[in-house]
This record gives structure tokens, C-alpha cells and sequence, in this order.
């Protein structure tokens, strides 16, 4: 697939990829994922929301395309935003982005992701190290910092992943 | 021939034998030499364009009978171009040594070969890996980590004459008068894998260092690491240690 030519917003919207990428400033960008511990961390952590969505008042959705700026979109692994979720491209900051680490991600492009979720007004970002079973949190207060407990969680309103139930 | 080459390089050229012997062929082609760049480089963008080359090259290439690897297969004329263009850009870089970036520039100059369209399709340009070699950090003497390592050596030994600091590769290793590891910089290259990073974290920790500092030039990420914290990214201006007291104004370095 040519990832290195730039192309227009309205030609990547245009466009389907398999596996979608993220589109950064006129460049796609593969993600790195379709290895059996990427895609058996993030089927858990979408069933474990998706299976409280009407008891926490919450829609989860995977692979979406989320704008975080005029000229950038990326596709949180899992995404969950508070009430119905009505737009085909999510313009307006989900509440939290799930982000799990394929072994060839870079710590930049890691960084680079979650700082755009984070000017995006996402509240949390949660990233998910399926190898090393560590987790990490980006909020706009705390920043960047890696989870030593075992129960993620955030406030208002209150969602709570235990890592045992997701890391198999 | 192979005087200038890096022990990657080698290795590289080592493995396009093999593979060649793989496959059967009568000569190194430029598909081995990319399968040889493949076990080596971090260049190519994702594992998905890794296993695409991988599928592609089987899928176009013959399979004959095996070769004994102790037979001496010889280059192909387009290898042998790309061997003498990967000499070619390092000079163009002021490079004494010829490593992976350089035979990957060799092979994209090599145009209508088999390596060349694969790599296009992934997504890679002469221009493109051109920049990520300048953008690479360490490698280079006049590139932004180089700079940044400089600084914070410059600015440690200023600081605490008594402490021993001394750098090897991308590591600024820091130890007390009295006592072994305390304090490990690593200034980040920017394909520095995330899972790797967190590996040698943790190794370093176990090994008794009590401060990992990360540096990232360029974006200016700074992260710290510490037994009890774990890894976080650093938002203000002064580092700091304890036991001793050792500050580093970021204002300094950056």
C-alpha cells in the first residue's frame, strides 16, 4: 500500500484502507496490529464496555475514525464515548481512547498519538502493553504516566477495568 | 570490498546469500538483499509491510532445489549497482561507514528492480528514508541527539565534579563516588520501539540504576523512570534525584 505520497483530507476520506489507517498532515500512516495479542487485548477490552454500554450509559466502538485536528485522524483500537454515539467520523473528543501496543510501535508515534488525543480534549487515554502487561494513562491533568494498580479507572462518570480480566 | 560495511551490513549481505541459496537462485539478486535488509533494519514502517515484502518476493520468485550455502553465489548486475550506489550515499552523507540505511538507499536507486517496486509500494522514497536518516539522532555527529548528549555531558561534568559520567552509544551512564549505578540518560532515536524502551527500563532498574531520564531531541519529550513510579513523562522544568541532589534545568539542554 503507498503510504508515502500526501494526499487531500477528502481523498482519505474517500478512501478505504484494510486495516484502516491514520491519516497525520497529508500522510497515511499504517498502525500496527493484526498479530493475536494486539487483537486479543483489544477484543477484551471492547467486550468487557460492550457488554455494560447500557448499564454505564456509554457506546464503545472499535476502529473509528476519530478527527483530532483540521488535518489529522486516528483510529483508537477502542474508543468509548458517554451517551449515543451519532457521528460517522468523531469530531467531538470521545471520553476515553484505548491504545494497544503492537511490538513494532514506536515510542514517538506512541507519544505523538497520545498528544493528539489529548489537545483533541479526550479525557482519558488508556495504553495497553499486551507483552509486558503494563498499562499506561494519559490525562490532561496527570499527563503521561505509567498504572501501577490494578483497576483502571476513571471519574465521572466512573468506568473500572480490572487488567487480570483483560490480559489473558 | 566489504572494509566500510557495518557488522549489520555484513550480516546483511550474509543473510542475501542465504536466502539466495534458499530460493534456488544462481546469483544474490536484489530481493535477497532486501530479505537480508529485512532480518537487520528498522527502517520499513510496520510489521505489515514487513510480511507483505515477505509474501510478495515468495510469490514472484521461483523455488528451485536448494543450494548449499558453502557454494559461492555470485552478485547480480542490478546487486552490484546497488552495492556501488550504497557507497555512493554514504559518501553523499559524509558517512565513513556503509550500514542498513545506506544499501536500503542502494536498492530504492536501483529503480526497476524487484526490491525497488516493493519498497515503493510500502511506502518508501529515496527522499523519504533520506530524511529518516537524518532525523535518526546518534548516528550521526551533527544530528539533534548528538548535540543534546553533548550538552548534558557537558553540563553533568560542570555540575558534580565527583561524579562519573561517561557516554557510550546513546547512553549517558551516571555513578557516585562511593557506590554503582545511580543515574542512566538515554537520548531516544525516533524508531527507539516502545516495548524495547520499557524492556531496558526495566533492566537497568534491576541492574541498580535509581533514575532513568529519557531524552527525546527534537520533540523535546523528556520521561522519567524510577522502581517505584515506573515510566512517566516529565512536564516540568527541573529534573531532580535525591540522595545526592542532582538537577538538571531542562532550559540547559534544550
Amino acid at each position: 500500500m503507498p503510504t508515502g505520497t500526501l494526499i487531500s483530507v477528502e481523498q482519505y476520506l474517500a478512501t478505504s484502507y484494510r486495516p484502516d489507517c491514520d491519516y497525520v498532515d497529508g500522510r497515511i500512516e499504517e498502525r500496527n496490529l493484526g498479530e493475536l495479542d494486539h487483537s486479543s487485548l483489544q477484543t477484551a477490552v471492547a467486550v468487557y464496555f460492550g457488554s455494560r454500554q447500557k448499564q454505564l450509559g456509554i457506546t464503545v466502538v472499535v476502529e473509528q475514525r476519530v478527527q483530532v485536528s483540521p488535518t489529522r485522524f486516528r483510529i483508537p483500537d477502542v474508543c468509548v464515548v458517554v451517551g449515543k454515539a451519532t457521528e460517522q467520523i468523531f469530531r467531538t473528543p470521545p471520553f476515553l481512547c484505548v491504545e494497544i501496543l503492537s511490538p513494532e510501535d514506536r515510542m514517538k508515534r506512541v507519544k505523538e498519538r497520545i498528544d493528539d488525543y489529548m489537545a483533541m480534549g479526550v479525557s482519558y487515554v488508556w495504553v495497553l502493553d499486551p507483552s509486558g502487561r503494563q498499562a499506561y494513562v494519559a490525562t490532561p491533568a496527570a499527563g503521561f504516566h505509567e498504572f501501577k494498580g490494578d483497576v483502571l479507572r476513571t471519574e465521572n462518570p466512573v468506568l473500572a477495568l480490572p487488567l487480570a480480566e483483560v490480559f489473558a | 570490498m566489504f572494509e566500510r560495511y557495518t557488522e549489520k551490513a555484513r550480516r546483511i549481505i550474509f543473510f542475501a546469500r542465504y536466502e539466495a541459496s534458499q530460493f534456488g537462485a544462481e546469483c544474490i539478486e536484489t530481493e535477497h538483499l532486501l530479505l537480508g535488509l529485512l532480518r537487520e533494519s528498522s527502517f520499513l514502517p510496520s510489521i505489515n509491510s514487513i510480511k507483505y515484502i515477505h509474501r510478495r518476493i515468495r510469490a514472484l520468485t521461483p523455488l528451485r532445489e536448494k543450494i548449499s550455502t558453502s557454494v559461492d553465489l555470485p552478485l547480480s548486475h542490478e546487486s552490484k549497482r546497488v552495492l556501488d550506489y550504497s557507497v555512493e550515499e554514504a559518501d553523499k552523507l559524509k558517512h565513513e561507514h556503509i550500514g542498513p540505511e545506506h544499501l536500503l538507499l542502494g536498492l530504492l536507486r536501483e529503480e526497476k528492480s524487484l526490491a525497488a517496486n516493493l519498497l515503493q509500494e510500502c511506502g518508501l522514497s529515496i527522499a523519504r528514508v533520506r530524511e529518516d536518516i537524518a532525523a535518526r539522532g546518534v548516528d550521526s555527529s551533527a544530528s539533534p541527539g548528538k548535540a543534546l548528549q553533548t550538552k548534558l555531558l557537558k553540563y553533568l561534568e560542570s555540575y558534580h565534579k565527583e561524579l562519573g559520567a561517561s557516554a557510550t552509544g546513546p547512553h549517558i551512564y551516571v555513578s557516585l563516588p562511593s557506590t554503582a549505578p545511580f543515574l542512566l540518560i538515554e537520548i531516544l532515536s525516533p524508531v527507539a520501539r516502545f516495548t524495547e524502551v520499557r524492556q531496558r527500563i526495566e533492566e537497568n532498574l534491576a541492574m541498580g540504576f535509581r533514575y532513568v531520564w529519557l531524552f527525546e531531541p527534537g520533540a523535546d519529550h523528556v520521561y522519567l523512570a524510577t522502581q517505584e513510579a515506573g515510566l512517566h513523562e516529565f512536564k516540568g522544568t527541573v529534573l531532580r534525584t535525591e540522595d545526592p541532589v542532582l538537577e538538571l534545568p531542562l532550559a540547559e539542554v534544550f
